[in-house]
């Protein structure tokens, strides 16, 4: 409960201060909230791109949380997600006569797979060799664009143009479009049913239990008999795996290909959706619904008005990771009094 | 202090308590842990506000109000917290006028600083003035917070249990000193739970039990059976005697160690230790602190690498790792109970649970019934004080903490052997009754224990057989049943031949 009224202040209180740099750049504030919400929620096309935008997020923000529960701070969620999009593109290219149940569930088998092995890399090394999961994830990501740019631009080049994507997937793995103008697909369901397992995983099971005290207490793991090594390994595997999801929203739902740099960013907002749900999967939910109509919201923005870019979206995130890291900073200064 | 009270949501740390110090005296506050001896004090030194329900307090018979530490300092009362306030990487002399320096114009006049301090600390309390404080032995670090409450003319010490953190030879030229401030007329006022403490050094005690005041005494003429009475409401048993006959000879080692080396950097290395214990029988490791207790513990759980080696029911278990040598069922009571026995952001009863999850699950699911079940089963005796099994454990005092971490060890996971490792640390009278009980029914139900404390009384009323250990060698092994104080006295601290 205070957790929920906190996050709702630093929402406000981010909403506020960027209404102010609005009046400073000489729009009207008013006008600006309107557009905002009226291109995130009015009618049902545009809540459907914010549900569109918000799909990937919640995969992304889980992936984050999950490995936060073992003490870890994955910041690799794009690499980690660019290699769920290469396994899938690969399965589906190299299988295309797969038919509906079956093609869909492997493609999601082997997105996961990607990240997932992606993430126990940078895993592997924190608990065996020690070293520091941030730096070993970021660097991670550049050798997964590089991995990828490669196959993209190379062996998987499409040959019907010069655009920077791979061939076209089968239509056996294309997931249902709710309507026919916008890309919002079924991989929402996906997204809801991981939250509600990644809930379960963490806080009913044993596998939960012990890796939640790996993160919050280690000395007390280590001598309690668990194994932390394999716990780490076995969360980051969980960690990239969320975040590979995010092709199956993506490239079976959506472009149905693999176009290079697609993510434009949602393995690092996944970072701040965590952080202002304070890493419970049911707010996730509701965090990454909040970013993604964010998301939509200033696309339009930039359209409607002279002065603002849609890089309001990302002040708006700012001020809220501001917020959030304030509030506990502010509660740790109380604390110690 | 008339009639203070202060409560927590609902939970008092104290009520209507009345406190009175006489001049010139030095008063010890009793009590258990979490008995509220902390806040009361706190509360006079305008840490804490008191509850406003018509207490109050009297400075000299003039009702005074503290809103802040700063307050309290200028009516002439400062305290030494109990853990200490002091910047490692300045001087003590720096440290000691930090906030009240002499200065003119606004620059610092160290030389009058350093004049007032030599003066005030007289012969006895000469400290290096001008080395890095963190550099200094816990006993001057303790020296130098005095300074600090002298310097700052306190005429009213509160000093917050002062001795936990010393060595013997330490608490007996700290109980010279605080004698000596007594003789010039100060007020000493000493949180403790230590009994033979407060016997050997005050002139009057003040109980404290659950919040409440138990009992006032001139330690003139006072037992320690009547203060043990007051602290804990009833009077303690005697541990009981060892069933003897449940100790075979002829059965074989749960545990022997051959050789046992661990190389450290500076002190705490352990050399060439060899022992063996049977199934039954309780080891007592004794010695000083720093002496390689914690490489010997983290080298049996396989945490520290070791040459040597070590036999687990006859069989090799070097290269095993931690995990695995934990699930050959070894308890462990760590030294560390905060950051190694517990789960500090979790429930009572998860933190009854830590490394036997899987015991209770069905599919990897956690089976909730059986859990609590569980938990209850195990803390029934230990009469832990909680508010239900959700608490969250960090809220419980420190006695009551180390009683889920012995339940849990000892009756939940009922192990082979035990590790235990300064068991009663910090914990009140009560509470180490009931874990001195609890090692000793273990072992009578065949548990072999390796018992290591500092607490050389504790070693001897356990233990079967004692080795002393010094600078990381057994200086010397010791077979019961009764044991010569003096002798592993000195074979610990290395003056024996």
């Amino acid at each position: 409960m205070r957790k929920l009224i906190e996050s709702l202040i630093a929402i406000t209180v981010a909403i506020a201060l960027s209404l102010v740099v609005v009046v400073l750049l000489g729009e009207n504030p008013w006008n600006v909230l309107k557009v905002l919400a009226t291109s995130a929620f009015g009618g049902s096309e545009n809540i459907s791109y914010s549900l569109f935008y918000a799909t990937p997020l919640i995969f992304t923000g889980l992936s984050v949380a999950v490995a936060f529960y073992a003490g870890l701070f994955n910041i690799g969620g794009e690499g980690q997600l660019y290699m769920g999009s290469l396994f899938l593109t690969l399965f589906a290219l190299k299988f295309p006569g797969l038919s509906f149940p079956l093609s869909v569930s492997l493609a999601l088998l082997a997105s996961f797979l990607g990240g997932g092995l992606w993430g126990a890399l940078a895993g592997f090394l924190k608990a065996k060799r020690g070293s520091h999961e941030v730096i070993v994830t970021i660097m991670l990501n550049f050798i997964s664009y590089a991995i990828c740019g490669y196959m993209i631009l190379g062996p998987l080049k499409s040959t019907t143009n010069q655009n920077p994507e791979t061939a076209e997937i089968a239509s056996g793995y294309f997931l249902h479009n709710f309507s026919a103008n916008t890309p919002l697909n079924t991989a929402l369901f996906l997204a809801l049913t991981a939250a509600a397992l990644v809930w379960f995983l963490l806080f009913k099971t044993h596998w939960g239990f012990e890796v939640r005290m790996v993160g919050s207490s280690q000395e007390t793991a280590r001598r309690s008999g668990i194994n932390i090594s394999r716990r780490i390994i076995q969360a980051m595997f969980l960690s990239g795996g969320l975040a590979g999801l995010v092709a199956v929203n993506e490239i079976l739902g959506n472009s149905h290909k693999f176009k290079d740099q697609y993510s434009s960013g949602v393995g690092f907002v996944g970072i701040a959706v965590a952080l202002l749900a304070r890493n419970l999967p049911l707010g996730i939910i509701f965090s990454a619904l909040l970013f993604g109509a964010l998301s939509k919201g200033a696309l339009d923005l930039e359209l409607d008005t002279e002065k603002i870019t849609r890089d309001m979206a990302l002040m708006i995130q700012g001020i809220i990771i501001l917020m959030v890291a304030s509030q506990e900073l502010w509660r740790k200064l109380r604390r110690a009094r | 202090m008339r009639k203070i009270s202060k409560n927590y949501e609902g939970f008092f740390a104290n009520r209507k308590v009345d406190f009175n110090l006489k001049s010139g005296t030095i008063h010890a506050l009793a009590g258990e842990n979490g008995a509220g001896k902390s806040t009361l004090m706190k509360i006079l030194f305008g840490l804490v506000s008191p509850d406003d329900d018509g207490g109050e307090i009297l400075v000299n018979d003039k009702k005074v109000h503290f809103s802040s530490p700063l307050d309290a300092i200028k009516s002439g009362i400062g305290m030494v917290q109990q853990h200490f306030a002091l910047s490692g990487v300045v001087s003590p002399l720096e440290n000691i006028i930090l906030g009240a320096e002499p200065s003119s114009a606004g620059v610092i006049n160290r030389q009058e600083a350093l004049n007032t301090l030599k003066e005030l600390a007289g012969t006895d309390l000469q400290v290096p003035w001008h080395e890095l404080t963190g550099t200094l032995a816990i006993g001057l670090q303790q020296r130098i917070e005095i300074l600090k409450l002298l310097f700052r003319n306190a005429n009213t010490l509160i000093l917050d249990e002062p001795t936990g953190v010393l060595t013997p030879q330490e608490v007996q030229s700290f109980f010279k000193l605080l004698r000596k401030l007594k003789s010039q007329g100060r007020s000493i006022i000493i949180i403790t739970h230590k009994i033979d403490e407060i016997l050997e050094l005050c002139d009057e005690v003040t109980v404290l039990r659950a919040g409440e005041i138990t009992g006032h005494f001139d330690i003139a003429g006072l037992t320690k059976e009547k203060l043990i009475e007051a602290m804990i409401g009833r009077s303690l048993k005697k541990p009981q005697k060892r069933n003897a006959a449940s100790r075979v000879e002829e059965k074989k080692n749960t545990l022997s160690v051959k050789n046992l080396s661990v190389e450290k950097s500076g002190r705490g290395s352990l050399k060439n230790i060899s022992f063996s214990i049977k199934p039954g029988e309780i080891l007592g490791i004794a010695g000083v602190e720093g002496n390689g207790q914690q490489a010997l513990v983290e080298s049996l759980l396989g945490i520290q690498k070791a040459e040597g080696q070590i036999l687990f029911k006859e069989k090799e278990i070097n290269p095993l790792k931690t995990n695995v040598r934990k699930s050959l069922n070894f308890g462990l009571i760590s030294e560390d109970r905060h950051h190694q026995s517990l789960w500090l952001e979790e429930s009572v009863e998860n933190n009854c649970l830590l490394g036997m999850t899987k015991r209770f699950s069905k599919l990897g699911v956690v089976q909730k019934k059986k859990t609590k079940e569980f938990s209850n089963q195990i803390l029934e005796s230990y009469g832990v004080k909680k508010r239900s099994l959700d608490q969250c454990v960090s809220a419980l005092s420190g006695g009551n903490q180390q009683k889920i971490v012995i339940a849990r060890e000892v009756k939940g996971r009922k192990p082979d052997f035990l590790i235990a490792s300064q068991p009663t640390r910090g914990v009140d009278v009560g509470a180490i009754e009931a874990i001195h009980q609890s090692i000793l029914e273990l072992a009578n139900e065949g548990c072999a224990v390796l018992l290591i404390s500092s607490e050389l009384e504790e070693i001897c009323q356990l233990s079967d057989r004692v080795i002393a250990l010094c600078d990381g060698k057994a200086a010397a092994e010791f077979h019961g049943p009764s044991f010569d104080l003096q002798k592993i006295g000195a074979a610990m601290t290395g003056s024996s031949t």
